[in-house]
């Protein structure tokens, strides 16, 4: 499996989920894909990664590309259920100190009231 | 595992960049093994401090085996228990002391002299494979490459960790540990435009509290230089246009430049480590071919 995305909703925030593995062989597909998904008018994203097996570099670009454009648009996102070995990536390359991260969906929720309020 | 085919015409340029961490960057030897085995070329090195040296002995054309006894056999503790008094009674201001920007508190020229054998007092010219060290302008404090003039002494100001090892003129500058600055030059490789990037970070996490000043100070620069690794790390994948595979070597026991006795367990936890990451390797080089076809 490369990638899939799925978006609901949670108490008016958009979740977006990642499955599967983002490397450079699907970045840019995954790339239009999150793009169309931000194109809608909401503001605020929660990126629920559970299921996110593998991500390399080009994909963890994916996420700051996205990051930048929800930015632009005054917006916030957070990040949650990340698997260990996702959470590694994301400190050994620096990331953990750009995104907000939080264990649960539930704890990126509440969290994402707070970044609204 | 397959070997990648010489020739190719949309082979990637690869570029290897290996950070600092005194003797520990020797765990970036079974990385070239590695690469050795499946044929795969290395376009540029990069390295900092120790993994200057690392760097430099590979560009330089020694072969992993040649490097890990190069490393058990120079690097010795009496390189680095030559005492310069005459700067330490100047750091206290006391009587027949000096302390200026040129001096440290460890006389440097026993170990300029063993890098001087290991590269036969060469310069950059006689590199195998491009390589670049990493180095810090001790009165601007901005990083700096050298790619020329003698070998030796680029690798040793790259490794030159002030206040204990004094600066080195090199051009009329005056130049210290490239850690200082950036200690893995991972930008570089991607401002050069390298396709794919293998970054070796050296990470160090020692759980038991420090027994001396010494020790206390080179865990304290060695969590800052991890802190500013891993800033320049997120800025880079940024920047970039294809993989960078980042190789976190880490070590939860102190290990300082002279523990030549625990090299065969530094290559070997380089070892298990790179055994981990062949197989991203192998696909970043894969899908640069993919990638390349799909946009002809």
């Amino acid at each position: 499996m490369k990638h899939e995305i799925r978006v609901y909703k949670v108490e008016n925030f958009t979740v977006v989920n990642v499955r599967g593995k983002i490397d450079s062989t699907n970045s840019e597909e995954a790339e239009i894909d999150l793009n169309l998904i931000l194109e809608n008018d909401d503001k605020f994203y929660i990126f629920d990664l559970c299921g996110l097996e593998y991500i390399s570099s080009a994909g963890l670009r994916v996420f700051l590309t996205a990051s930048k454009k929800i930015k632009n648009h005054k917006g916030a996102f957070v990040i949650c259920e990340v698997s260990e070995d996702i959470r590694e990536v994301f400190d050994i390359t620096g990331l953990l100190n750009v995104f907000i991260l939080c264990g649960t969906l539930d704890a990126a929720v509440e969290k994402m009231k707070a970044l609204c309020s | 595992m397959s070997k990648i085919p010489k020739g190719n015409a949309i082979k990637p340029k690869i570029a290897v960049v290996v950070g600092s961490g005194g003797i520990k960057p020797a765990c970036a030897i079974p990385l070239f093994e590695f690469l050795d085995e499946h044929g795969i070329g290395i376009d540029m090195l990069i390295g900092c401090s120790g993994g200057a040296i690392v760097s430099a002995m590979r560009g330089f054309g020694y072969a992993p085996s040649e490097m890990s006894e190069l490393f058990s056999k120079n690097l010795t503790r009496s390189l680095f228990s030559s005492v310069d008094y005459r700067t330490l009674l100047g750091i206290a201001k006391m009587p027949l002391g000096r302390f200026d920007k040129t001096r440290g508190i460890l006389k440097p020229q026993r170990l300029i002299e063993v890098l001087k054998v290991i590269f036969k007092n060469s310069t950059f010219d006689a590199m195998k494979i491009p390589t670049l060290v990493q180095v810090t302008d001790v009165d601007t404090g901005e990083g700096a490459l050298i790619d020329s003039g003698g070998i030796a002494e680029a690798v040793y100001a790259s490794a030159a960790q002030f206040p204990f090892f004094p600066p080195v003129s090199i051009g009329g500058r005056w130049f210290v540990d490239g850690a200082f600055s950036s200690p893995l030059p991972v930008l570089e490789a991607v401002n050069r435009g390298y396709d794919v990037i293998i970054a070796v970070a050296i990470e160090q996490q020692v759980k038991t509290e420090s027994k001396s000043f010494i020790e206390f100070l080179h865990q304290f620069i060695s969590r800052s230089y991890t802190s500013t690794q891993k800033k320049q790390t997120a800025l880079a994948i940024d920047m970039h246009h294809h993989e960078i595979i980042v190789i976190n070597m880490h070590f939860d026991e102190m290990i300082n430049m002279w523990d030549v006795e625990k090299l065969p367990d530094i290559i070997e936890t380089g070892r298990k480590i790179i055994n981990k990451k062949k197989d991203e390797i192998m696909a970043a080089i894969e899908n640069f071919r993919g990638r390349r076809k799909k946009h002809e």
